[in-house]
């Protein structure tokens, strides 16, 4: 099926982003932004608070309209005004910094909403999959507690077992640490790195130099709504070869 | 920041420019503490208050009352109740939610939202701003005296009222775990029906009883005007100098609400600590 905004995927890059522009009023958050992202793929981005990351990130499902340029996800384009965004969405899933459940759910009626609504699974079949996805988070005996229940840690690792169950395509992590007490960060980066092992597409931004450096497999630095530079981890961390770049990583390490 | 401590001439300012405003209201609205207290005002004040007693308790006029009462029940459970069903779908258009219905919606599709928003925000402000007692009389002039038009008054007042209540309960959701649904391709309204009314939900159950309560009171002045119920008793027992009637139908007036407000109140309690 060939279409103005889709056509059948083959190979390529799962997402493609080309001179993304995105403005909040006469703020230009993200300037001509290019990235490609290969099945398989973790990258993480990293840079100053401001520098657009998140925004990049929320642009890949429309949560934020991009301004300008193009954004493809598995060959359909995700910002063409004929594409039926929803269906792009089921495709993506995403973990939100502050974990975004339901207060009135518990861990399982969480994991399980979108699955019987969106994919519209039986009840019977919503529940195997919730169960199996947070027991593969280490909440198997947690599914029956409220959010309010649980821990930080906890709850964001709820969080990615909801996404989880969508059997999404990417999955998009938007500073899933950052609201985490220390103590807590570990757990939800162990399942983060189960995760980039099974060979799931990621797209990170954090402050995580630890993690970045053992599992991405493409560091990205960004500053002012640009990309500075990118590379393997090595090349980024020990390398870096832009002054910023190394600016930015003499200061948060 | 230090905070600058007012002079004595500035901090006098704005309480004196109170008072020269509540005299003049006073002035203009005839306020006469002679003309309440005064051996005139006292005269009519005690005949009026001795009339009340002994109050009218013959088993006949209570019996009569009974079916007044029960329809002034009537009119406001119907209006609070008509009132909630024009005031959701109303509601739904005339809630502002930042960063719930921007995707997709560009170009036209923009334009009409913020049309069909203005639009429903123009309806609300016209029932809810025209007093009840307003309403009752044009509804009179409709559909005549009675309390079908004080079932009417109530529905438009109640709905009016509701539906700013309810787009401000829907509005002030937490929007992150909804944000989520979005996020897995969820459409506008399976974000409103599973994101946002589960989490409003005790607001809203609980302004649409409180709206009963109030409709109680109104069902009883509308009847002033002729629609109907136990306040059409009242007007006509001042009307006839009937003041030991007056006694009595005050006294099931106040049975009425306190009975409602304390179901109102046990429903309310129920329903919110099962939420």
């Amino acid at each position: 099926m060939a279409t103005a905004h889709g056509t059948a995927f083959g190979g390529g890059p799962i997402v493609r982003i080309r001179n993304l522009r995105k403005c909040f009023g006469q703020v230009e958050v993200l300037k001509d932004v290019d990235m490609d992202v290969e099945r398989g793929e973790v990258v993480v981005i990293l840079g100053p608070s401001g520098s657009g990351k998140s925004t990049l990130l929320r642009c890949v499902n429309r949560l934020e309209e991009p301004t300008g340029g193009e954004i493809w996800l598995e060959g359909i384009q995700v910002n063409h005004p004929k594409t039926n965004i929803n269906e792009v969405r089921e495709r993506i899933g995403m973990v939100f910094q502050s974990f975004n459940l339901f207060p009135h759910l518990t861990a399982k009626g969480n994991v399980l909403l979108a699955q019987r609504k969106v994919l519209k699974r039986s009840k019977a079949e919503a529940e195997r999959i919730a169960l199996e996805q947070l027991e593969r988070v280490g909440l198997g005996d947690r599914v029956d507690y409220y959010p309010a229940q649980l821990s930080g840690g906890q709850q964001q690792r709820v969080a990615i077992a909801r996404a989880l169950s969508m059997n999404p395509h990417v999955m998009l992590f938007d500073e899933v640490t950052s609201a985490l007490d220390p103590e807590l960060v570990r757990g939800v980066l162990d399942v983060m790195k189960e995760l980039a092992r099974g060979g799931m597409t990621m797209l990170v931004v954090t402050h995580e130099m630890g993690f970045a450096r053992e599992v991405a497999s493409r560091a990205v630095f960004m500053d002012g709504g640009v990309i500075v530079e990118e590379g393997s981890p090595a090349e980024v961390f020990d390398n870096p070869r832009h002054e910023r770049t190394r600016d930015f990583l003499g200061h948060i390490t | 920041m230090p905070r600058v401590k007012p002079r004595p001439l500035t901090r006098l300012m704005w309480p004196s420019a109170l008072l020269v405003v509540l005299a003049w209201a006073a002035h203009s609205t005839e306020v006469s503490i002679g003309g309440l207290f005064g051996a005139e005002g006292r005269a009519q004040m005690g005949r009026f208050i001795g009339g009340l007693f002994p109050p009218e308790l013959s088993p006949d006029y209570l019996f009569g009352l009974v079916g007044p009462a029960i329809e002034t029940v009537q009119m406001s459970l119907l209006g609070a109740v008509f009132g909630a069903m024009i005031a959701a779908p109303l509601a739904a258009v005339a809630m502002r939610a930042p960063g719930l219905d921007h995707a997709g919606a560009r170009g036209w599709r923009a334009h009409a939202r913020a049309l069909a928003y203005g639009t429903a925000r123009g309806i609300l402000n016209v029932m809810r701003t025209i007093p009840d007692l307003v309403w009752a009389l044009m509804f009179i002039a409709a559909v005549g005296l009675g309390p079908f038009s004080g079932v009417l008054a109530l529905t438009v007042h109640s709905a009016g009222l509701l539906g700013k209540l309810y787009s401000e309960a829907l509005e002030s959701v937490d929007l992150a775990p909804v944000h989520s649904l979005q996020a897995a391709g969820v459409g506008a309204v399976g974000v409103l029906v599973w994101g946002v009314l589960p989490q409003a939900a005790g607001p809203l159950i609980s302004v649409t009883l409180y709206q009963w309560e109030c409709n109680i009171r109104a069902a009883m002045v509308l009847g002033f005007v002729g629609a109907g119920g136990l306040g059409q008793r009242i007007d006509l027992a001042m009307r006839l100098f009937r003041y030991e009637e007056m006694l009595t139908l005050l006294a099931v007036l106040l049975l009425l609400v306190t009975a409602v407000d304390r179901l109102s109140a046990a429903i309310r309690g129920r329903l919110v600590r099962s939420l």
